[in-house]
C-alpha cells in the first residue's frame, strides 16, 4: 500500500489561511478556492 | 460463531486506474489516493480487514474503510446542514445586482429582466447596508459581496458608494471585507479597475468570452468594436485584479473559445496573468436551448486542459475542477447568505434574479418563509446521486438547476475526475 495523498493533505490549491471550505469555489467555477476572501497573493 | 468485521470498504472508493495487481484509489469524501495491491482492494470489499491486519490503522486514516455502523450518506447530508444552517454565519457571502439592465444579449441569459433599466435607489442601498450589517455576528469572521448584474458596472456609482459604507461597517465590527465581481467587462476601464481595487477592496473579475470576436458578436449581439473594448480591458485590468476568463461553451464554440484564448495568451501574453476555465452553457430555468450534456461537456475540459498544458507549460491554473470534498454546494444554499436585487429583494440564487416566484425576503421586511425557500434549502438527493461515488465532490450540483428545471445537475464526472487525479499526481503505474 502507496499513499499517493493523504487524507489531509488538499488535493487543489484551496485556500490554507482558512480551515472553512466556504463553497464558493463552484459558484465562479474558479480553480479551488483561490477566489476565496483569505486569499493571499 | 465469528465475529462480525466492524469496518467495511467506503461507499466513496472510487478506483482511477487498475493495471496489473495493482489499484489506484482515490476516496471522494477523505480525499486520500492510494496505491493498492489487488489483494488488500478485494478485502476491503469483502470488509475482511480486521484490527490486527498490518494496514488496518492506515486504511483507516485514509478513510478507505469505515465502521460498518456509519451512514456515509446521512454523514454527508448532516456535515451540509451543519455548513448551512450552524456555521452559516462565520463566512457571509452577498452576491447583489445593483441592477438587472444590461447592454449585451447573450442568447442563453437566465435573467428575464434584461430591459429593466432599474438601478439601486439611495434608499434601497442604505437598507440593503442595514441588512447585511444586521446579519454580522460576533462569530463572523469574513464578508464577501459579489457584484452581480445584468451588468453591474452600468450603475458603477451605486457599487462605489456602498463599497466604502460596508468597508467602515465591516472594520467597526472587526470583520473582513473582500469582493469580487461578474462582469462583461465593457465598462471595465483601467480608470474603472483602479477604483475597484482601492474604493471597493474587489480583489477578483470574472469576465466571460463566448469566443473569437465573430463568435462572441454572434452569442452576445455585440458589434466586433465591443469585442476589441473588451480584449483591450483584459488586458489593463488583468495588471491590477485577478481575471478570471469565463469561457461558456455549449459545444459547437469549443475551437471559436480556443481561438481567443490563443490570441489572449500568445498576442498579449497573459498566460500567467489571468485564468481560463471553461464553464457549461446551463438552461438553469427549462427554456429549451440546446447545449451540451454534461458528459460531453466534461471531455472537452479534458481536451481544453490537456491541450493549454502542452501548448502554454508556465500556465498552471487549468484544474477547473475541485477534488475537496465540498461541505455546501455552493455559498447561497447556506442559510444567512442571499442575492440581492436592485429593490432590495432577496433571493437564494442569483440565477433567480428578476423571477418574482422566487423572492424570498426583502432587506426592509426580511424573511417571507415561502415554501420556494423551504423546498429549496430541503432539497433531496436523488436515488442516482445517493449511489454514486462522486457524491462528496458534487453534492448533487447546482440546487437551484435541481430545483427550477427538474433536471439532474451532475457537474462532474468519472472520466474528468480520474484524468484531474492522474494529472495532480503525475502518476504512472
Amino acid at each position: 500500500m502507496i499513499i499517493l495523498v493523504d487524507a489531509n493533505e488538499k488535493l487543489t490549491n484551496i485556500c490554507f489561511n482558512c480551515d472553512d471550505q466556504c463553497g464558493d469555489c463552484d459558484v465562479y467555477g474558479s480553480e479551488g478556492c483561490n477566489d476565496c476572501i483569505c486569499y493571499q497573493d | 460463531m465469528k465475529k462480525a468485521n466492524k469496518f467495511v470498504g467506503s461507499k466513496f472508493n472510487f478506483i482511477v486506474d487498475e493495471v496489473s495487481e495493482k489499484v489506484l484509489v482515490y476516496n471522494t469524501f477523505s480525499g486520500s489516493v492510494c496505491q493498492l495491491e489487488k489483494n488488500i482492494w478485494e478485502m476491503i470489499n469483502l470488509g475482511k480487514i480486521e484490527e490486527t491486519h498490518p494496514y488496518f490503522n492506515a486504511l483507516k486514516q485514509q478513510g478507505l474503510i469505515v465502521p460498518k455502523e456509519v451512514d456515509e450518506i446521512e454523514k454527508i447530508l448532516t456535515q451540509e446542514n451543519i455548513a448551512k444552517y450552524t456555521d452559516s454565519k462565520k463566512h457571509l457571502h452577498f452576491v447583489i445586482a445593483p441592477t438587472l439592465k444590461c447592454n449585451l444579449r447573450c442568447y442563453y441569459c437566465f435573467e428575464p429582466s434584461k430591459c429593466d433599466s432599474l438601478i439601486v435607489t439611495h434608499d434601497t442601498l442604505r437598507d440593503i447596508l442595514h441588512f447585511i450589517e444586521s446579519s454580522l455576528t460576533s462569530e463572523t469572521k469574513t464578508l464577501k459581496i459579489t457584484w452581480f448584474g445584468g451588468e453591474p458596472l452600468l450603475a458603477k456609482d451605486a457599487i462605489i458608494k456602498f463599497s466604502e459604507a460596508m468597508i467602515k461597517i465591516a472594520e467597526q465590527h472587526f470583520v473582513q471585507y473582500a469582493s469580487a465581481m461578474i462582469t462583461n467587462g465593457i465598462c471595465l476601464t483601467k480608470e474603472i479597475a483602479e477604483i475597484l481595487k482601492s474604493k471597493c477592496k474587489v480583489k477578483e473579475v470574472q469576465i466571460t468570452l463566448d469566443g473569437d470576436n465573430e463568435e462572441y458578436c454572434k452569442r452576445k449581439g455585440a458589434t466586433s468594436s465591443i469585442f476589441n473594448k473588451v480584449i483591450e480591458n483584459i488586458v489593463d485590468a488583468a495588471e491590477l485584479l485577478r481575471i478570471q476568463i469565463r469561457l461558456n461553451c455549449d459545444g459547437k464554440n469549443y475551437d471559436s473559445l480556443v481561438r481567443v484564448v490563443d490570441e489572449l495568451f500568445t498576442k498579449y501574453n497573459l498566460s500567467e496573468k489571468i485564468t481560463v476555465y471553461l464553464a457549461q452553457v446551463t438552461d438553469y430555468n427549462g427554456d429549451g436551448f440546446a447545449c451540451c450534456n454534461s458528459d460531453d461537456f466534461n471531455k472537452l475540459v479534458i481536451k481544453f486542459n490537456t491541450y493549454l498544458t502542452n501548448k502554454y507549460p508556465l500556465y498552471n491554473k487549468n484544474l477547473t475542477k475541485k477534488l475537496d470534498a465540498k461541505k455546501c454546494y455552493c455559498a447561497l444554499k447556506k442559510c444567512n447568505n442571499f442575492a440581492i436585487g436592485p429593490k432590495g429583494e432577496l433571493y437564494t440564487c442569483e440565477h433567480d434574479f428578476g423571477i418574482k416566484g422566487r423572492i424570498v425576503g426583502d432587506v426592509k421586511k426580511g424573511l417571507y418563509y415561502t415554501k420556494y425557500h423551504k423546498k429549496f434549502l430541503e432539497l433531496h438527493l436523488s436515488k442516482k446521486c445517493k449511489q454514486c461515488k462522486l457524491l462528496p465532490l458534487c453534492l448533487g450540483g447546482c440546487p437551484s438547476m435541481r430545483y427550477n428545471s427538474k433536471k439532474e445537475a451532475c457537474c462532474t464526472n468519472e472520466e474528468l475526475i480520474k484524468y484531474l487525479i492522474k494529472k495532480k499526481i503525475n502518476y504512472k503505474m
